[in-house]
């Protein structure tokens, strides 16, 4: 195994940089002191500086704050829930329903953004409900985070099958116990990486976002996007790296998280 | 468990607890039904809205008229008012195009990346492993960025290679098919790169050394005992870039250009810019029938959830 290295290593190598380049050349500019330009001008902190004193920019970072926390808490319920609900418990139609919910992962972004777009035009003009706006966008992410919460906790909980439950019981511990003291512990790992992940999830879109926004819930890609349209973007790196920095650490916790699962279980 | 619960049809004995048909629906009630009503609400009903509307007619002034029609979909076949017009089913074998090539240069790269990932020790497979789980989850929009930065004519990365004389000065890649694909690999590889290496990690490369031992040369080794072993993560991959990869619209729009025009650009024009929902409906069930299809075909070739569900990283 080890005589491939001398080949994939320096590809390996070559391919880490391609992945990194953009994400550093975003983190550099921010600290860079030229304007308008993309050559080093040596460090400074002043975007940082301009970007505290920018409203627009800081009601995006909150916007976007703002929508990746509320819908990261709302889908971590329903998706433990439902986790849960279909590791242990059968229904009928529960085959369908496990297509629909890996569909948000394979679908474009876009022809979802468009769907929920339709839909809540439709709602408006025919009932008059949901104004475009954070609303809009908290039912929009939610329903691209429910399934990857889901997923991470039924996946969780598959690991260890039911033996632990079933050998509580036969020692004559109440459901109730064995819930709290077996079930709760095993499900958390999975509980806390989807809901982290749901909050990345919601950070890094963009499509989805754009298609539901109404004119006062601007997030920060939304703000980025209409910036690069009219050309001026400097000012928008350390904003930037500011959302890179929080999707990164997340990242890092969670496959921290998930990756311990494979000690654990070898 | 299957074994049990034939004894009583129906029952079943799980997680300690004995339970039936009913008692399993009630449970199911409480605990899926939330997520249940959530999806079925704001995912399968949106998805059915825009099938619906795929099928509606528009009046002379562009209002959608509820009337039954197949135009729609006539028209992304080429059947255009002045005859046959093939510009809409250019945009899907564009499209189709841009998400085969993205697949394979991804392929090709994640390959040698997994097997340098589990050559190395354990705590640097780690890394390795959240290294590529970092740009996964960074917002494309903001990488896209990077690379029109990055690809512009005096850019940082183009002015070596002008000053080497591969390219001439003033030469561009950006905006083009090239940036679009540099950026669309850039952003799909992580997806690849995941799957292949869980299965990668779990080759049994003994087998390698019995077809060794067995006769076979070092090449025939490898692509007859050690390849078919990453089958169901190469699988896995493929589906989870070339599906969405091939409608992707951020990247076409800020790399591509004009002559990058593709079904995510397409969606937009007729979403945000002409108001023709009809016709972008019609391009999104196109699109839904292609996911539905290549996910169907995945299941079929896979033996287990867990084959498929591959980025429970």
């Amino acid at each position: 195994m080890k005589k491939y290295l001398a080949i994939t290593g320096p590809i390996a190598a070559g391919i880490y940089c391609f992945l990194y380049l953009p994400i550093l050349v975003i983190v550099l500019n921010s600290f860079n002191s030229a304007r308008g330009e993309y050559e080093w001008k040596g460090f400074d902190l002043r975007w940082y500086r301009t970007l505290f004193a920018d409203e627009a920019a800081l009601s995006a970072l909150q916007n976007s704050l703002v929508l990746a926390t509320t819908s990261a808490a709302i889908a971590t319920v329903i998706g433990t829930l439902l986790g849960y609900g279909l590791n242990r418990y059968r229904f009928p139609g529960k085959r369908t329903f496990n297509g629909f919910l890996h569909l948000p992962a394979y679908v474009p972004d876009i022809v979802l953004a468009s769907a929920l777009l339709l839909f809540f035009t439709l709602l408006r003009q025919r009932a008059g409900w949901l104004a475009p706006g954070m609303t809009t966008m908290i039912l929009a992410h939610v329903t691209m985070q429910i399934p990857i919460v889901a997923i991470i906790v039924r996946a969780r909980l598959e690991i260890w099958g039911d033996s632990y439950e079933e050998a509580a019981a036969d020692l004559g511990a109440s459901p109730t116990k064995r819930f709290r003291m077996i079930t709760v512990p095993l499900m958390k790992p999975g509980v806390i990486a989807g809901g982290l992940l749901a909050f990345t999830l919601s950070l890094g879109d963009f499509v989805v976002s754009l298609f539901t926004a109404g004119p006062g819930s601007k997030t920060v890609p939304i703000l980025v996007y209409q910036k690069i349209g009219s050309g001026h973007t400097n000012d928008l790196n350390a904003l930037s790296t500011l959302i890179i920095a929080i999707s990164a650490l997340t990242a890092i916790i969670v496959a921290l998280i998930q990756s311990s699962r494979r000690y654990q279980d070898t | 468990m299957k074994s049990r619960n034939k004894k009583f049809k129906g029952w079943s004995v799980e997680h300690g607890v004995m339970m039936g048909r009913r008692g399993h629906l009630w449970r199911s009630m409480w605990l899926s039904g939330p997520g249940i009503a959530w999806m079925t609400l704001l995912l399968v009903c949106p998805l059915a809205v825009i099938t619906w509307m795929s099928f509606m007619d528009r009046g002379p002034n562009g209002e959608i008229v509820a009337r039954f029609t197949f135009d729609n979909f006539a028209l992304l076949g080429g059947k255009g008012p002045f005859g046959y017009d093939p510009s809409h089913l250019e945009v899907f074998v564009r499209s189709i195009f841009v998400g085969g090539v993205t697949t394979c240069a991804c392929v090709l790269a994640a390959l040698p990346l997994a097997f340098f990932m589990v050559a190395l020790p354990n705590r640097l497979q780690r890394v390795a492993l959240i290294m590529i789980a970092i740009p996964l989850w960074t917002n494309v929009l903001f990488r896209t960025y990077a690379w029109q930065i990055l690809l512009a004519p005096d850019g940082l990365l183009l002015t070596p290679f002008v000053k080497v004389g591969l390219m001439e000065p003033g030469q561009h890649i950006y905006p083009g098919w090239r940036a679009l694909m540099i950026g669309m690999v850039g952003c799909y590889l992580p997806f690849m790169v995941v799957p292949v290496y869980t299965s990668v990690k779990q080759i049994d490369w003994t087998s390698g050394d019995i077809a060794r031992d067995l006769g076979a040369d070092k090449m025939t080794a490898f692509t007859n005992a050690i390849l078919p072993q990453i089958q169901p993560g190469l699988m896995a991959g493929i589906i989870f870039v070339f599906l969405p990869a091939t409608g992707q619209f951020v990247i076409p729009n800020l790399l591509g250009g004009g002559k990058t025009f593709v079904l995510g650009n397409a969606l937009e024009q007729e979403f945000v810019v002409t108001h023709n929902w009809p016709l972008g409906a019609a391009y999104s069930v196109f699109m839904l029938a292609f996911v539905a299809a290549g996910l169907l075909l995945h299941t079929r070739m896979t033996r287990n959830r867990q084959e498929r569900e591959p980025m429970v990283l």
